[in-house]
């Protein structure tokens, strides 16, 4: 796979370094770890840390700004940061007020996280936790803990970083953002393999005429593998997959994120999206909020996952809460609808 | 010779290190059949950091080796193989007071603590297609040389050959912690990319022990 890197064994501290370039003064990088901070912390506020493995960008680095993530740290491609690594994040994000972690669950960043809390802990820093497992393929209801967490940390991590951002204590930023954990769910389909940058071998395969529904972000088998069919088909079958696990009623309220994995055109986001809105507005289950785009991507892994956030009141309130990253900004947005109604077409 | 001294244990290591940094490719392709296919490179990366670690000075104290290697490892790898193979020589050698050499029972107290801490953090026991299947059957032949009064090099033989025999029957379970779980069946067939790193270990430091003990 040709990449446009230089020694593979530095990719991620160049690609910290050009983000942190990029955003001039805005954040600033660590040296010799592969953490930014935000350069102005408000004082009095829970810090908010993210990270795991690196090559998903933007998430976790460019989920970090006002109403998001205080600082973010990475590990090497797929692997979640040292917990030194996570400590040095976790002391240039404490304001004293303790500090939250978030992060997709996978035993190398429970591994990783824990033993920087347990550190952080010794330092006198308070630390909660908050495990992203929105993966419905990834285990079944009754073992909902070996779940893995994909697109769905964007919901979570937008939660937490506005809980953070309004003021609320360590125990209650955890609690708004399990909350978010809980009603957050996402399946994704793939259609081809990512690389890992210095290695010639994709990081799994699969034939060129078949996709698998479920796959991880990482290859991790999905839940079902077979021919290629019409994008309408398989954004039913993740709505359907989804709709049944959390569960979905008639009359909910949800965020829907199209997310691609790195290489799937924005035209086949739409596409997707077109449908998702179909399919949801069939269940009536009302749509207030809706993004297509890269968010938690897999070198140039093809394919889609749908994430939904179903909303509460609680949840709605941080979700509109002002916020800006790199990645995403509410800045611009208007509530879906409010501008124009629902012209109805069904194309 | 029955003891191993700070000077040797840190020899011992660094071998240990350019073997592991000469397996990369060999630990990505074991990763490759039932994970992501990176195993290889934290674990290379990782050893090399520990070597440059272990030469940078003299140790008059065998823990401090092994302690510098673990503790190298958990700082600089990442992954769940940082903190399971960093704690393999971490968790043993931590807060024990200096010892210019150390015995076999000494040698194997140390890797059964790491078992115990392992297990623990990792909720892991055998059969569930991790490093422990490789890493239990070595602590239980250790335990046993010791009691034995077997030397030197003759317990880390048996090691070696106790941590293979458990990496292979990894291939015949289903992993039930980590990223092959979702697997299930289909990783049935392939050993614990973990368990391929500990048997390379431990043979690594028993052929350095048949050439230098």
């Amino acid at each position: 796979m040709k990449k446009l890197i230089n020694d593979p064994r530095n990719v991620v501290r160049q690609m910290f370094k050009g983000f942190v370039a990029m955003h001039k003064g805005r954040f600033r990088l660590l040296d010799e770890v592969n953490v930014v901070v935000k350069s102005k912390l408000d004082p009095g506020k829970v810090g908010l840390v993210i990270g795991g493995g690196s090559g998903h960008e933007p998430l976790f680095l460019e989920f970090i700004g006002d109403g998001f993530a205080d600082a973010v740290c990475q590990g090497n491609i797929f692997a979640a940061p040292p917990p030194d690594v996570i400590l040095a994040a976790t002391k240039a994000a404490d304001r004293g007020h303790g500090v939250l972690y978030v992060y997709g669950n996978y035993a190398g960043d429970n591994l990783n996280f824990d033993m920087a809390a347990e550190m952080a802990e010794m330092d006198g820093i308070s630390t909660a936790t908050v495990r992203v497992m929105d993966d419905v393929a990834s285990a079944p209801p009754e073992r909902i803990t070996d779940r893995r967490g994909i697109a769905g940390d964007f919901y979570v991590i937008k939660i937490a970083g506005a809980a953070c951002d309004a003021g609320l204590d360590l125990d209650e930023v955890r609690r708004v953002t399990e909350k978010a954990g809980n009603n957050t769910r996402t399946m994704g389909v793939a259609l081809s393999p990512g690389t890992i940058p210095g290695i010639a071998k994709p990081a799994f395969e699969l034939p060129d005429d078949e996709i698998e529904i479920g796959m991880g972000l990482h290859g991790e088998p999905g839940v079902r593998r077979g021919p290629m069919e019409p994008a309408d088909a398989l954004v039913d079958s993740l709505v359907e997959l989804i709709a049944a696990d959390l569960p979905l009623k008639s009359g909910d309220d949800v965020c829907v994120l199209v997310n691609g994995f790195g290489s799937t055109t924005r035209m086949e986001l739409l596409i997707c999206m077109r449908r998702a809105l179909e399919r949801l507005d069939q269940l009536g289950v009302k749509v207030y909020d809706a993004q297509a785009g890269n968010y938690a991507t897999c070198q140039e892994m093809a394919g889609v996952s749908i994430s939904l956030l179903r909303l509460d009141s609680e949840l709605r309130k941080y979700y509109d809460r002002p916020a800006w990253s790199p990645a995403f900004s509410t800045r611009g947005l208007f509530q879906r609808g409010t501008l124009v109604e629902d012209s109805g077409c069904r194309c | 010779m029955d003891s191993m001294s700070a000077a040797q244990a840190r020899e011992m290591m660094i071998y240990v290190a350019d073997v592991i940094v000469e397996s990369k490719e060999l630990l990505c392709e074991a990763d490759r059949n039932i994970g992501d296919g990176d195993h290889g490179i934290g674990m290379a990366a990782g050893l090399e950091r520990c070597r440059d670690e272990l030469r940078a000075r003299e140790f008059t104290d065998v823990y401090d080796v092994f302690f510098t290697s673990g503790r190298t490892m958990i700082r600089t790898m990442g992954g769940a193989s940082g903190i399971i193979f960093g704690m393999l020589f971490h968790a043993g050698s931590r807060n024990m007071p200096s010892q210019s050499e150390i015995g076999v029972s000494e040698f194997s107290c140390m890797f059964e603590k790491a078992l115990t801490e392992i297990q623990a953090k990792g909720h892991a026991e055998v059969g569930d297609k991790t490093v422990v299947d490789a890493l239990h059957p070595m602590v239980v032949s250790l335990r046993h040389s010791s009691e034995s009064a077997l030397p030197f090099k003759e317990a880390l033989r048996r090691a070696y050959l106790a941590a293979e025999e458990g990496k292979e029957a990894s291939r015949h379970y289903v992993a039930k912690v980590g990223k092959a779980k979702a697997l299930g069946e289909r990783a049935v067939g392939f050993p614990d990319a973990g368990a391929v790193s500990l048997s390379v270990i431990a043979k690594a430091m028993s052929d350095w022990a048949e050439k230098n003990l």
